[in-house]
């Protein structure tokens, strides 16, 4: 292999490190995606989680080789969208941010979430963001976030 | 179910004695008035619930007010962000110096105003000798209940409810508060449940690393309601009373003490209590 | 300085794992990536079709060793057993990654596909440039982190033979609902057949222990006491049965003390002989 190519937040580039490096690393350090948080590199919290395909995934837990011909969304990309803004919006409205840390990857899970469930139960917002520690909330706020932004979408998902 | 309280602010006459607080405002040209104080935004919101307080005490748009993560060599020593203190005793503070501002307020002038703490005229002062007198200014105020299913072939718990109602006084902002109710009570319940920490035969902590030092996920308790309860206190900002530490405080004692009624009435008394406790007393019974 | 392979057919990975043996081989990273081994070269399989496939014959189930469990979870031909299972692994993120090829190669008794596939009797398809072989799982495993998997080898796909589908039990014990490594997994599975007098007799009962030693844990020779029994002359043997398990089980400590893990594999033992009628 010469270079990795994929598209991060839809731009293609190309990658000229190493196969084995971990994607996290690369996304804040190489790409300056610096919504992607280091939480644990076990996979163990969620907060490096990015799209990749349209799955949601740890970035800690994928090597560069593996994201060859991939298209990788973090955060940054997320933002430029229309169902960033709903879940931004629904976040906001009820407080489910206290230090934010988990947050990103939060937002993306609830994405991941929504895009399988777009009318949503408890139950599948819970286990969408099962992944996805926070130490601050309880998760009751953010769970009736993404259940907010589900109803008020109207067709977003 | 636990019924339990927790002191709010620094114990006895520390504030007075040690901490010595200084909160200031400063009023720029323009109108726009800027919070200095030390405490630290971690997540609980002062630099949301501190500008409210003060743009509501001067009568202006809370987008007129705001305040910067502290920088210590710019700001006062308003004292450290523990002990459930910031918002009742800084607050209080702030409130007191938007009084201030408010009566002096120049037009278009550039104006700074302090406030120093001082000990509530009713406290009596606390003494550590004898451990007498007044530990706290006031206190605040926790009833959790917790349901439990167990499951009596692996010590597995099922939370079926818990529920929660705190006075921590007037909510300065209730969406702010009830996320501070809803994650301490959550760590609370993390803490009864699952977040044991062993020892290796050295003594080293074996939990190094998240999947070794389980917290509460989003599918652990999903029943969890939260209610406020206010009883106001007189020196604390429109009535607020400390918040951080009370909802973490009671859920142990709430939580273990199902755990005895669904064991069959047996006495507990360590948490976290977990699902290999539960086996290791139901192997009790049997025998 | 970009190393790593990044093969689109099995032919060329099996080439170039015949070629550098020692490169490591990636599926979905999980396991491989919590290591973090910045010197190894990756033989990087995520991208091959031609391992994720879930198909069936007339005797087996089979699962390709690229296919997630996310992928798994969906398809209508993956038995119940295994889904029980594969819901409970981690989180959605982990779940959307992770493999039945790496959850093997992994080589943990606490990998919780691998636990319903000693249960199913399950057989592991491995090839070589040389050709394939197919090996039954509790073969494959020779112990902790020890596999039958040479390094000219890849496990290419899992058999999951259709004749030892039948009323199971499954439960996993976690430290939490979400995001837990199993403490202890139960597995259970079984089989009935009509014996020449036209009585349904146990063909197959396969309690299978996970998470509670260096590898998961199954006695076939306790298996053959109820075989050919039918469920009521099981049942009056229920206790030497259950008692032979108390004498064979050895576990080893980790998160949880080997005395709960014990007691919790015998609990378990009992709830799947009681949901079979036994």
């Amino acid at each position: 292999m010469d270079e990795i190519r994929f598209t991060l937040n839809g731009e293609a580039v190309a990658y000229d490190g190493s196969a084995a490096d971990r994607l996290l690393d690369v996304l804040r350090d190489v790409y300056d995606d610096r919504s992607v948080k280091c939480g644990c590199k076990e996979g163990e919290c969620g907060a490096c989680a990015v799209l990749i395909d349209g799955e949601l995934v740890n970035s800690c837990m994928v090597a560069m080789g593996a994201v060859d011909g991939s298209a990788v969304v973090t955060l940054e990309g997320y933002r430029e969208t229309d169902r960033f803004r709903a879940l931004d919006k629904a976040f906001a409205e009820v407080t489910a941010v206290q230090c934010g840390y988990c947050i990103p990857g939060m937002v993306l899970a609830a994405e991941a979430t929504l895009a399988k469930h777009p009318h949503p139960t408890d139950d599948q917002i819970r286990e969408g963001l099962s992944g996805n520690l926070c130490r601050c909330t309880g998760y009751n706020a953010i769970a009736q976030a993404v259940a907010n932004a589900a109803e008020e979408a109207n067709g977003l998902w | 179910m636990s019924l339990y309280f927790h002191g709010a602010g620094f114990t006895g006459t520390g504030e007075r004695d040690t901490i010595k607080a200084t909160a200031k405002l400063h009023k720029y040209p323009d109108g726009t008035v800027e919070v200095l104080a030390s405490n630290g935004e971690i997540g609980q919101g002062l630099r949301t619930t501190f500008p409210k307080i003060v743009a509501n005490e001067l009568n202006i748009p809370l987008e007129k007010v705001f305040y910067n993560h502290p920088d210590t060599a710019r700001v006062p020593d308003s004292g450290p962000t523990v002990a459930s203190r910031s918002l009742m005793t800084v607050g209080e503070l702030l409130r007191h110096a938007a009084v201030k501002l408010r009566s002096d307020w120049k037009e278009g002038e550039d104006q700074v105003v302090t406030e120093h703490y001082k000990q509530p005229d009713f406290m009596i002062d606390f003494d550590m000798a004898t451990f007498s007198g007044d530990a706290y200014p006031t206190y605040a105020w926790g009833v959790n209940a917790i349901e439990v299913e167990l499951d009596t072939y692996t010590g597995l718990v099922k939370i079926l409810g818990a529920y929660g109602n705190f006075d921590v006084g007037t909510p300065i902002d209730w969406n702010i508060v009830m996320g501070q109710m809803e994650g301490g009570f959550l760590q609370g319940i993390g803490y009864a449940s699952i977040e044991q920490i062993g020892y290796d035969k050295t003594g080293r902590i074996r939990n190094r690393s998240f999947s070794d030092y389980l917290i509460p996920t989003a599918m652990d308790v999903p029943n969890m309601q939260c209610l406020l309860h206010v009883e106001k206190y007189p020196y604390g900002p429109y009535g607020a009373k400390g918040a951080g530490e009370l909802p973490l405080v009671g859920a142990a004692g709430a939580y273990v003490e199902a755990m005895e009624q669904a064991l069959g009435n047996v006495e507990l008394h360590h948490a976290p209590f977990t699902a290999e406790d539960a086996i290791a007393e139901l192997g009790k019974e049997a025998e | 300085m970009v190393d790593g392979f990044v093969p689109t057919t099995v032919e060329e990975a099996l080439e170039l794992k015949a070629k550098f043996p020692e490169l490591v081989p990636y599926a979905g990273g999980t396991d491989l990536m919590v290591e973090n081994r910045p010197e190894v070269d990756y033989l990087f399989l995520n991208r091959l079709c031609d391992l994720k496939h879930v198909t069936e014959d007339d005797e087996h189930i089979r699962i390709g060793s690229g296919v997630t469990f996310t992928k798994a979870i969906a398809d209508p031909l993956v038995p119940q057993v295994m889904k029980d299972a594969l819901v409970k692994i981690a989180a959605p993120a982990i779940r959307n990654a992770g493999t039945f090829g790496g959850n093997l190669g992994n080589g943990s008794a606490k990998a919780d596909s691998v636990l319903v596939e000693y249960a199913l009797g399950a057989l592991i398809r491995v090839g070589s440039v040389d050709g394939d072989r197919t090996v039954p799982v509790h073969e494959f495993y020779r112990g902790r982190k020890q596999l039958d998997l040479a390094p000219n080898e890849l496990i290419l796909e899992v058999l999951l033979p259709k004749a030892n589908l039948g009323p199971y039990y499954y439960e996993k014990v976690g430290g939490r609902r979400a995001l837990a490594i199993s403490r202890v997994a139960f597995c259970g599975v079984l089989t009935t057949e009509a014996n020449a007098d036209g009585n349904e007799v146990i063909r197959s009962i396969s309690p299978s222990f996970g998470a509670v030693s260096g590898t998961v844990l199954r006695f076939p020779e306790l298996e053959r006491q109820f075989e050919g029994l039918t469920r009521e002359q099981a049942a009056k043997q229920r206790l030497s049965f259950v008692t032979a398990y108390e004498d064979h089980l050895k576990l080893t400590e980790g998160r949880v003390s080997a005395a709960y893990r014990r007691q919790v594999c015998l609990n378990l033992l009992g709830a799947f002989l009681d949901a079979v009628g036994i």
